[in-house]
């Protein structure tokens, strides 16, 4: 086979020292027994753990919401429905509890990103188009145990921030993990601080989807640590 | 589709998904998890995007093998709200057999070793790339452009230690 790479000084040494794996044959008896009924092949065939895991975890998050804050069920602005929205909820009453921070190095961190051309990279169009903001140089930063969303260019007015991980567990949310995501029936829910001094929720779906258990807005945020790493800034501890 | 069609269009694509698999996993699981990935697939065969149907299958299977890996590890199912994606090869799971390479590959991030993995091993076009990590096309060309500086810079490493080791 034609070494693609080849004039690659780089890739070609990978794909030249890439051993031939000797790969098991499979039968094309395994596309028929895949696309039968599960009863047909039981037994042989389980159920992908990837379908169990997603069942239970679901189940189990939704049981730790509603125990938590029974009167959360009842809560129209973050029901079901919203979630099944390929949209960013802007919806509801405010939430603001007033006590809300800045870090300080947010607006050199973002502009390091900017010069340094990463600004199209992470600059999240979709939802910022929702919020009707200018589509790009804004950022969603993690800063330790908190979201950010930046604009590095407009005045402190237009300045939005997801809050701290205290006040969201106060409305009766889970945050789990280093980043303190907050989950509802399983999906990653945000709220956001706006430049009307409201607190809506905050879906980015095309971050927070999770079909088959992987949310991107992990793998958005490890790439926009790195780029902050190369550029030898650190996240800088808010509380 | 019906069962017909589903295994004239993956027919061709089984030898890629064990070579992919190979890479990734021991040779006695391959089956078993091909089946895994071939039974997603079914269920899920109304969104496969024509026209991209192996970068498709690459991208169950990357949630199979980092599924595989995580019950390897015996994590909690809890846990991987925000993990990383656990699909990408090492350079022992590649066989890399020139020394500098297989260090400066390792040296690499899983994510960096992920899409150069499609890349090189896989042989997928940045189209195809884009569809496997679900991200748009730009950004998998940077992705693509990024890792393939810090391969160089590691490799680049490799040699300058092995020029000092030397004298």
């Amino acid at each position: 086979m034609k070494n693609q790479f080849e004039n690659d000084p780089v890739l070609g040494q990978l794909s030249k020292a890439a051993r031939r794996s000797k790969a098991p044959k499979l039968s094309e008896d395994l596309l028929v027994a895949a696309s039968k009924d599960s009863s047909v092949k039981a037994g042989k065939f389980r159920l992908p753990a990837l379908f169990l895991s997603l069942a239970s975890a679901t189940a189990a998050v939704a049981l730790v919401a509603v125990v938590a804050n029974p009167a959360i069920t009842n809560t129209e602005s973050y029901s079901q429905t919203e979630f099944n929205e390929d949209l960013l909820v802007k919806s509801g009453e405010s939430r603001v509890d007033g006590s809300f921070m800045s870090n300080p190095d947010l607006p050199g961190q973002a502009s390091l990103l900017l010069e340094a051309d990463f600004g199209e990279f992470y600059a999240n169009k979709d939802w910022s188009t929702q919020l009707d903001l200018e589509a790009s140089g804004y950022f969603l930063v993690r800063n330790s145990q908190l979201f950010e969303v930046y604009h590095p260019i407009d005045s402190p007015s237009k300045f939005w921030e997801i809050t701290r991980p205290k006040y969201i567990e106060e409305q009766g949310f889970n945050s789990t993990g280093l980043c303190y995501l907050v989950e509802y029936l399983y999906n990653p829910v945000f709220l956001v601080l706006a430049s009307d001094g409201g607190l809506y929720n905050f879906v980015p779906k095309n971050l927070c989807d999770s079909i088959d258990g992987r949310i991107r807005l992990g793998e958005y945020l490890d790439e926009l640590d790195e780029a902050l790493n190369e550029l030898g800034v650190k996240s800088t501890p808010m509380f | 589709m019906d069962q017909d069609k589903f295994v004239a269009t993956f027919r061709s694509h089984l030898k890629d998904v064990s070579k992919y698999l190979t890479r990734r996993v021991e040779i006695s699981n391959v089956e078993d998890l091909a089946s895994e990935i071939f039974e997603i697939a079914w269920k899920k065969r109304e969104s496969c995007p024509e026209g991209f149907e192996l970068a498709w299958l690459y991208k169950i299977a990357g949630f199979v093998v980092s599924n595989h890996r995580k019950k390897l590890s015996r994590r909690s199912v809890m846990v991987p709200l925000l993990d990383h994606d656990r699909s990408a090869p090492s350079a022992e799971d590649v066989a890399l057999d020139g020394s500098a390479v297989a260090e400066a590959f390792d040296r690499l991030s899983a994510k960096d070793r992920q899409v150069l993995s499609l890349l090189v091993f896989e042989q997928l076009s940045i189209k195809e790339i884009a569809v496997v990590l679900g991200i748009t096309e730009n950004n998998t060309s940077q992705r693509i452009k990024r890792a393939r500086e810090r391969l160089a810079k590691h490799l680049a490493q490799q040699v300058s230690d092995t020029h000092e080791g030397g004298h």
